[in-house]
């Protein structure tokens, strides 16, 4: 039957390009959800750490720059990102928190932080434009479509990561006190954690996976300094449909926003996908104003 | 004598504004006032729904961006007058601010952050992919200008469009301390500073919520409109983070709820923008450093200034300097 | 008089600039196991939580076994052995039982120790045992109780502070509540404990201070057992 290989054909090749984007905002919202489930605020640099990430896996990848491979360049790229996380958590988070309007002025210290962030990465690398090599070459078959091995690669990498956070939020010493500082901060002081010390360990997590997702874009997309601004966009609306801070939430959200979107963009083109998504989202808050997961 | 000399100081304030123009007649120096006019119109309307409203509404200057690209559109493209720009750009701006504000009326605190941040965001991705319409990454450029006769806005150093600016602020700076005193104003400030209680003494949350939002609506698109046909064109940057922070810090910078505070941050902020022009990008790092440190040591902006130089004087240290600290 | 444990001088403090405390001072000797009673809202729970370091003393000192602890961080307090066990039993809601046992234990030294010390609190309070797996969400009030007390056990505490401990509890609860604490008062384990109902703290306290207005008003000494009859008296003459 031509028709039913035809449907077959649709649903394969929306499923192949649902299941990259919502690889990739699952990478992009893990950390997003993980500070504000610890810290209770909103971290607007993540999108520039992503971009600030790509930059230098280029530089120190590329034959333009230091020429030291890939493999470092990924390396160096999430250290740096976390080291930044870390900065950012001690100038623009820490000084503030414990103040009645900690949420705006964080959102306030955080955009700043982001603008300096992305104007530093204009003088640093100009404007031309830049791409980071595939992780590996070649084509990969599933579901009946042909993805790039890069793609197979973020495929694999979203769920093995959010596994790996999940184990080490359960299973480490650290992970159980950065639960317990989310949960109540006051017993947790009371317990003898150090609880700025989870926060900037949260925070420097937080932007490595930011560092990481910005490294799998740089290398499907030109990396400029907006490079995580739509993508931030993508993983504020993944981590507000999940529930905020709740962990499966967050991934079932990324999902559901991964396939939507590729649905729409298969039906309703690209042109209008955006506007869908957003009178989608909207609409959902409006009924469930605490997400999928999300508490009172 | 306070309110006499409250007067006498605005009357100055808009006396200077009005003879400027007279007395200097320099393009450069003209078209920094009409930045620094429309930047004060955004950020004191723009005071009533996040200072006075105490909503975190993050899509204010995306209405500024609607209004523009409204008027821009329907002028350029579909032949519209261009003296239907203002009430197109404030309509549009308007209705946005309504779409934007029904999803907000049911939630609270980071989540209105995140819905009107986005709003704004996702205007600008429709915009970048509406490119036939709206000139994508290019912009909407030709926007038609104002003219009356053979007497285009632009003449003179665009002089038209400088006293069109500056009425929108003295009615702008009216409305707000209008608003400010009025019944409707204290209701808002009422839900801000105790929503629960004020419901309970019978204000309607949704409908003061959406009157604030359409009120301090209505600037935004009327400058957007006016900017729209001064520059003749509208960007995507418009949409853009780094316009967001800056107008946030204008406000900040003059401290929010009070009706001079924002349009003093306006000025001193364009002007200071102005000086460090030569630094390029590099002000903008400048800028970002700015806005931290105000934030660590004037939580109140330039209104925290005084006193924090009193405290210093008596050399008080006992009382905390940041009463806003919490157990 | 023996050597002080704990020595509060002069502690001054409250919430952003409105104070609690005026001035409170006393000592609770090596031995000695101390009940606080005195109204709501007159600076109890403040006071522990400026002893622990989450609340900044504005001025006054507080010593521990000797040593200047005053505005330290809360975690070296408790590495020191001051444990506060806050009212209200919020715990960690979404985690185990278990799992806040054991970030009762966080630091170094009760970490090392954690499974020999998670024993002695199961053999306290044995439904605990039972529970290990459950969220203390799940849980009664009683059983929350326990938890609480049971996670700041597991720092190895040198003097714990109960605060409140039998808040909204039944008797009977109660009855077995003040049976485990006279148990660990046996094991070695000095404490303070704030109770509103002085018949609870007739066994287990050998002196008593009444705070009010941020203040300790009065105290009665333990020698010649505690008539229930001046405590009262106490707590009522004053308030």
């Amino acid at each position: 039957m031509g028709t039913l290989d035809s449907i077959q054909l649709v649903f394969q090749s929306i499923f192949a390009s649902g299941l990259v984007l919502a690889s990739l905002y699952v990478l992009m919202a893990a950390g997003l959800a993980l500070v504000w489930n610890t810290l209770g605020i909103f971290n607007f640099t993540h999108g520039a750490l992503m971009a600030a990430a790509a930059y230098v896996a280029w530089t120190v990848a590329d034959p333009r720059g230091l020429a030291l491979g890939l493999a470092v360049g990924v390396v160096a790229a999430i250290l740096v990102a976390a080291l930044l996380g870390f900065i950012i958590n001690y100038l623009l988070v820490a000084p503030f928190l414990g103040q009645k309007q900690i949420v705006l002025i964080a959102v306030m210290t955080t955009l700043s932080g982001a603008f300096f962030i992305e104007n530093s990465a204009l003088l640093l690398w100009g404007p031309r434009i830049k791409q980071l090599d595939k992780f590996v070459e070649g084509n990969v078959r599933i579901a009946g479509t042909t993805i790039s091995g890069h793609e197979a690669i973020i495929i694999l990498l979203a769920p093995l990561l959010m596994l790996g956070l999940w184990a080490f939020l359960r299973f480490t010493w650290t992970g159980s006190a950065i639960r317990a500082v989310a949960q109540n901060r006051d017993f947790a002081e009371l317990s003898g954690v150090r609880v700025q010390r989870m926060y900037a360990i949260a925070f420097a997590i937080a932007a490595a996976l930011a560092g990481l997702a910005g490294i799998m874009l740089g290398a499907i997309r030109f990396i400029t300094p907006g490079l995580g601004g739509e993508p931030l966009l993508k993983a504020l609306i993944v981590v507000i449909l999940g529930g905020l801070g709740s962990m499966p939430g967050t991934v079932l959200g990324a999902y559901l926003v991964g396939f939507g979107e590729a649905t729409s963009t298969y039906f309703l083109g690209a042109y209008w996908t955006q506007a869908v998504l957003f009178l989608v989202f909207i609409g959902f808050l409006v009924l469930r104003p605490n997400g999928l997961f999300g508490k009172q | 004598m306070e309110t006499k000399l409250r007067t006498a100081a605005i009357v100055a304030f808009f006396a200077i504004l009005v003879a400027l123009p007279l007395v200097n007649g320099d393009s450069y120096v003209r078209h920094i006032s009409i930045i620094a006019i429309m930047y004060a119109v955004l950020v004191s309307s723009w005071n009533i729904s996040l200072g006075y409203g105490g909503v975190f509404n993050f899509a204010h200057m995306a209405f500024f961006a609607v209004g523009a690209y409204a008027t821009g559109i329907l002028t350029k493209t579909f032949g519209f007058s261009p003296w239907f720009g203002m009430p197109i750009g404030i309509a549009a701006s308007v209705a946005a601010s309504i779409l934007v504000c029904l999803p907000v009326l049911r939630l609270k605190g980071i989540y209105v952050i995140l819905v009107t941040f986005a709003f704004g965001q996702l205007c600008l991705q429709i915009v970048l992919n509406q490119r036939e319409l709206t000139g994508g990454n290019f912009g909407l450029v030709q926007i038609p200008p104002l003219e009356i006769g053979t007497f285009s806005f632009r003449d003179h150093q665009n002089i038209g469009y400088y006293y069109l600016a500056l009425a929108i602020l003295g009615l702008t700076v009216a409305v707000v301390s209008w608003f400010a005193r009025s019944r409707f104003g204290w209701r808002v400030v009422a839900l801000r500073d105790n929503e629960p209680y004020a419901v309970s003494r019978g204000v309607p949350l949704s409908r003061t919520r959406l009157l604030t939002f359409a009120l301090s609506a209505v600037f935004p698109g009327a400058i957007g409109a006016v900017y729209a046909q001064y520059v003749r064109s509208a960007s995507p940057d418009m949409f853009g983070f780094s316009f967001l922070t800056l107008a946030l810090s204008m406000l900040l910078l003059g401290g929010t709820g009070t009706v001079w505070g924002p349009i003093a941050g306006a000025f001193v902020f364009t002007i200071l923008s102005e000086v460090m022009a030569p630094l390029g990008p590099g002000r903008y790092l400048v800028t970002a450093v700015l806005i931290v440190l105000i934030l660590r040591f004037f939580p109140k902006g330039l209104a925290g200034i005084p006193q924090f130089v009193a405290q210093l004087m008596r050399g008080s240290r006992t009382g905390q300097l940041y009463p806003t600290e919490s157990a | 008089m023996s050597e002080l444990i704990l020595d509060v001088r002069g502690l001054n403090s409250g919430y952003g600039r409105v104070p609690v405390l005026h001035g409170i001072s006393f000592g609770v000797a090596s031995g000695e196991n101390v009940g606080l009673i005195g109204p709501n809202g007159h600076g109890k729970s403040t006071l522990f939580r400026t002893l622990s370091g989450l609340l900044r003393a504005w001025s006054g000192t507080i010593a521990f076994r000797g040593e200047d602890i005053t505005n330290h961080p809360p975690a070296e307090i408790v590495e020191r052995g001051l444990i506060h066990v806050p009212q209200g039993n919020t715990l960690f809601p979404d985690l185990t039982v278990q799992e806040n046992l054991w970030l009762g234990a966080f630091a170094k030294g009760p970490r090392a120790q954690r499974l020999r010390t998670v024993e002695r609190v199961f053999a306290l309070f044995p439904r605990l045992a039972e529970r290990r797996g459950q969220r203390c969400r799940t849980l009664s009030g009683g059983e929350r109780q326990m938890v609480a007390i049971g996670c700041g056990l597991m720092g190895l505490p040198k003097l714990l502070i109960l605060d409140e401990p039998t808040l909204g509890l039944s008797p009977k609860l109660k009855t077995e509540l003040r049976d485990a604490i006279a148990a660990i008062i046996a094991s070695g384990v000095q404490t303070i404990i704030v109770e509103q109902d002085p018949e609870f703290l007739h066994t287990l306290a050998t002196r008593f201070l009444l705070v009010s207005e941020g203040t300790v008003h009065a105290e009665i000494s333990g020698e010649g057992g505690l008539e229930h009859k001046r405590i009262v008296d106490m707590y009522f003459g004053h308030s």
